[in-house]
């Protein structure tokens, strides 16, 4: 390996050709892996980027650029501690040099080489850094590496902003073919995000179906075609992932996803009949299971199956949904018994509505109105999903400044759910530095990390709590919507009991008792089926197998 | 069978069918009966919410009556009063206090009268001095809490236990020490009130009837003997009791 490197000093042309050879030898005759070459296969991929990237050590600089011979020298030594896989010498190394003034003209190169040792230590945040810094100055041979780095480092960091800036500047032919895959499928979300939807169903279908990020980008095509109001389209292309991962145990989260999604895109196209079949496969022990509740119970309603929609509310208004914000599931259910003319049941359901959603409004508000600092927010919300991880922590004693099912939900808002990756990624990483020598520790190097991640890190928070304060805006717009529907639906509860009374003092015949009113039993459940009476007491694995047995007031 | 009760039997078998006639039959529709047995996920698993019988922190007392299943001499009846109190749903702190009948069992008369063989052989159990009461404070585990449908029509919370204790067993003439372990069920009919089954395995020291050791005196005639007066033996007795309890 050795010799490669002296070899590397070729000019351009030279090199590809010779440096191909000689790692190929390497390989083949020595079979000793290089470090170098570790450092570009060890990133997720092995890909042509194994073959150009001992190029990124060392050469690349054209014949009348070549270094002097003792800063040869040091720069050799760097790499060939990288070579070594002893990374921590070598980025300290590096590091120096980058700030050495007689690299003033190689400054690009080592800031590159840097990000590459960075990423080899697992530390994408101060490798994306290094590499931005090789993109900004732009007039260098490493952009387009650079760039094709960043983007690995941003993917890895699940950095959205990183990534968005990277792929907004490559060129995709550039780009290693082994990693394109990426690239699409991360192009086609930025164009989704940004609701170019036939744009982005142009780049998610270039995503290969052998790439692991095949699911994803047809997932996102669905939703696309979903979003672009192509439902039935987008129904299909939900059922092509569903039968995609046929073979993948039944809770498979994107085979639950893609059922959900195929449920909400027929429910779009007023299929409600199909939509309810599609929800009903949503297997009961996956995540998404609360959410088809709900949203079933929507389908149902709009296909006129009213006691289905009440069985459905039996479950998602037991206790143990008790810390979800769910208010919405309480007016469709005041509105069902509309339908079936049950208005003192309407009425209790709309106190209940009332009762459980007013103080968390109230709180909210008042919340909102006095903090202001994003970081308080963010400090607030982990500080309560931390005393609600704990052992024995119960929702119904706890008395939080915020209301507990509003941080649940900001809890499972995609952005914010990103930010949070983002942000322990950056802690694992800050824990990298610590666990590195002391020595590296004490040094320039090891001093510009921790400043950097520590910036990093109080600047992510920043935006997780930004997140977190619009989602608590947009909880307190929703429920003040849904307040003023409560008084609309309040106004046609009033208005059906008095055309009810009206019927009354007409004498107009009215209907009997309702079965549900009596206290025995007189109906019949089919043969094969056991009978429960529902008593006030809800076990778990009953959810969901609730059945109402109420019958229609309306005469 | 005769006419009349073959018209009885019509004129149930009338009502019946003129009650169904009036009844509804509610039919779900197929595809949404349940399907699959899995419990749905949550943050944390709590098998059951808003139980119907809480006895958390709750007394409960009950009186009842069972046997003394082993018991050859004496009476097997017993009669007992419990109380517990429920630190929480799973632990809590039993008394039960069982009281015996003196009397002497069907064998025991028997053998009193000489009807048995050896003929003429006169054994009267009576005479011997036996345990009266026995007091015993056990901790209870409830480890299960549930719910069954016995009739179809109605439903009964249940719930299993163990439990073990010690306490103090009164014979006629002393007293001793003595331990027992044991499980019950308890079926509730409504959230407070139930009946408790408890099977227990008391255990503890006493005088043997069968086997005196004090010369010239036997369980015959009219002379009580005293506990001195027989050897001690290892009793190990099971009882099972059915009692009402009350949850306060």
């Amino acid at each position: 390996m050795k010799t490669l490197f002296k070899k590397a000093r070729l000019p351009n042309m030279k090199y590809t050709v010779l440096g191909f050879v000689l790692a190929v030898l390497c390989v083949l005759s020595l079979a000793v892996p290089s470090a170098i070459s570790a450092a570009a296969q060890g990133a997720t991929t092995k890909s042509s980027m194994t073959q150009s990237e001992p190029s990124a050590y060392a050469v690349r600089a054209p014949a009348s650029r070549r270094l002097p011979l003792g800063q040869g020298h040091d720069l050799q030594n760097a790499l060939g501690f990288a070579r070594r896989g002893n990374y921590a010498e070598a980025s300290s190394r590096l590091f120096q040099l980058s700030l050495d003034p007689r690299f003033a003209n190689r400054r690009m190169q080592l800031r590159f080489l840097l990000g590459v040792v960075f990423y080899q230590m697992k530390m994408y945040q101060l490798a994306a850094f290094q590499f931005i810094d090789v993109i900004r100055d732009g007039n260098n041979p490493y952009v387009g590496r650079s760039l094709q780095k960043l983007s690995l480092a941003a993917d890895a960091l699940g950095d959205d902003t990183l990534l968005n800036y990277a792929i907004s500047r490559i060129k995709v032919e550039s780009f290693p073919m082994a990693h394109r895959d990426m690239l699409y499928y991360r192009i086609g979300e930025f164009q989704l995000h940004n609701q170019q939807y036939l744009d982005a169903i142009k780049s998610l279908n270039q995503v290969p179906p052998s790439s692991p990020k095949y699911d994803k980008a047809l997932y996102m095509i669905a939703l696309a075609y979903a979003e672009n109001n192509q439902p039935k389209v987008a129904a299909k292309y939900f059922q092509e992932l569903i039968d995609d991962r046929e073979d993948r145990p039944v809770t498979d989260t994107t085979r639950v996803a893609a059922l959900m999604g195929k449920a909400r895109a027929l429910y779009q196209a007023k299929d409600w009949a199909d939509a309810i079949e599609a929800y009903r496969q949503v297997p009961r022990d996956s995540q998404y299971w609360h959410a088809m509740l709900f949203e079933s119970s929507w389908a149902m309603f709009r296909d006129g199956r009213f006691r289905s929609a009440m069985s459905n509310f039996q479950s998602l208004h037991s206790p143990y949904f008790e810390d979800s914000y769910i208010p919405e599931s309480l007016l469709l259910r005041s509105i069902v018994y509309l339908y079936i003319c049950k208005y003192t049941e309407m009425d209790k359901t709309l106190g209940l509505f009332e009762r459980l959603y007013r103080p968390v409004y109230n709180s909210l508000n008042s919340y909102l109105n006095q903090v202001d600092n994003p970081q308080q927010y963010f400090a607030d919300q982990i500080k309560i999903m931390i005393t609600a991880s704990q052992v024995g922590f119960n929702p119904e004693h706890a008395r939080f400044r915020i209301p507990y099912l509003v941080i649940r939900k900001v809890m499972k808002e995609g952005d914010f759910h990103r930010s949070l990756s983002y942000i322990k990624m950056l802690v694992r990483e800050r824990h990298r530095v610590l666990s590195m020598p002391f020595s590296w520790r004490r040094g320039a190097i090891g001093r510009y990390a921790m400043m950097t991640l520590d910036r990093r890190f109080q600047r992510a928070r920043e935006k997780a709590g930004r997140e977190i304060r619009n989602h608590m805006l947009e909880v307190r717009a929703d429920l003040v919507d849904l307040f003023e529907q409560e008084g609309f639906i309040r106004y046609e509860m009033l208005n059906s009991k008095k055309e009810y009374l009206k019927k009354l003092v007409a004498g107009k015949e009215l209907p009997q008792t309702q079965i549900n009113e009596k206290q025995s039993r007189d109906y019949y459940v089919q043969n094969g089926y056991q009978y429960w009476p529902f008593r006030g007491e809800y076990w778990l694995d009953e959810l969901g197998d609730y059945f109402y047995l109420g019958t229609s007031s309306c005469n | 069978m005769s006419l009349r009760m073959v018209a009885t039997l019509s004129l149930i078998a009338g009502i019946l069918l003129s009650l169904t006639a009036y009844a509804e039959t509610i039919e779900f529709p197929e595809e949404e009966l349940p399907t699959e047995s899995v419990l749905p996920v949550f943050d944390k698993t709590v098998v059951i919410r808003d139980r119907a019988v809480k006895t958390a922190g709750r007394f409960e007392i009950g009186v009842g009556t069972g046997l003394n299943l082993a018991e050859p001499l004496y009476s097997q009846t017993v009669f007992n009063i419990t109380g517990t109190y429920h630190l929480d749903e799973t632990n809590g702190i039993n008394v039960n206090a069982l009281f015996l009948s003196s009397g002497l069992s069907q064998a025991g008369q028997d053998l009193k009268s000489g009807n048995v063989p050896p003929a003429g052989k006169v054994f009267d159990a009576s005479l011997a001095p036996t345990v009266q009461e026995m007091l015993f404070g056990n901790y209870q585990l409830t480890a299960y809490y549930g719910k069954v449908s016995l009739t179809k029509q109605t439903v009964m919370n249940l719930s299993l236990y163990g439990l073990a204790g010690a306490g103090l067993v009164q014979w006629s003439d002393h007293s001793t020490f003595g331990f027992d372990v044991g499980f019950g069920q308890k079926l509730y009919f409504t959230p407070h009130q139930g009946l408790r089954f408890d099977m227990i395995l008391a255990m503890y020291t006493g005088p043997d009837p069968t086997n005196p050791n004090t010369t010239g005196k036997a369980l015959t005639g009219s002379t009580k003997l005293s506990s001195s007066d027989f050897s001690t033996t290892y009793y190990m007795r099971p009882f099972m009791t059915l009692a009402y309890v009350y949850l306060f």
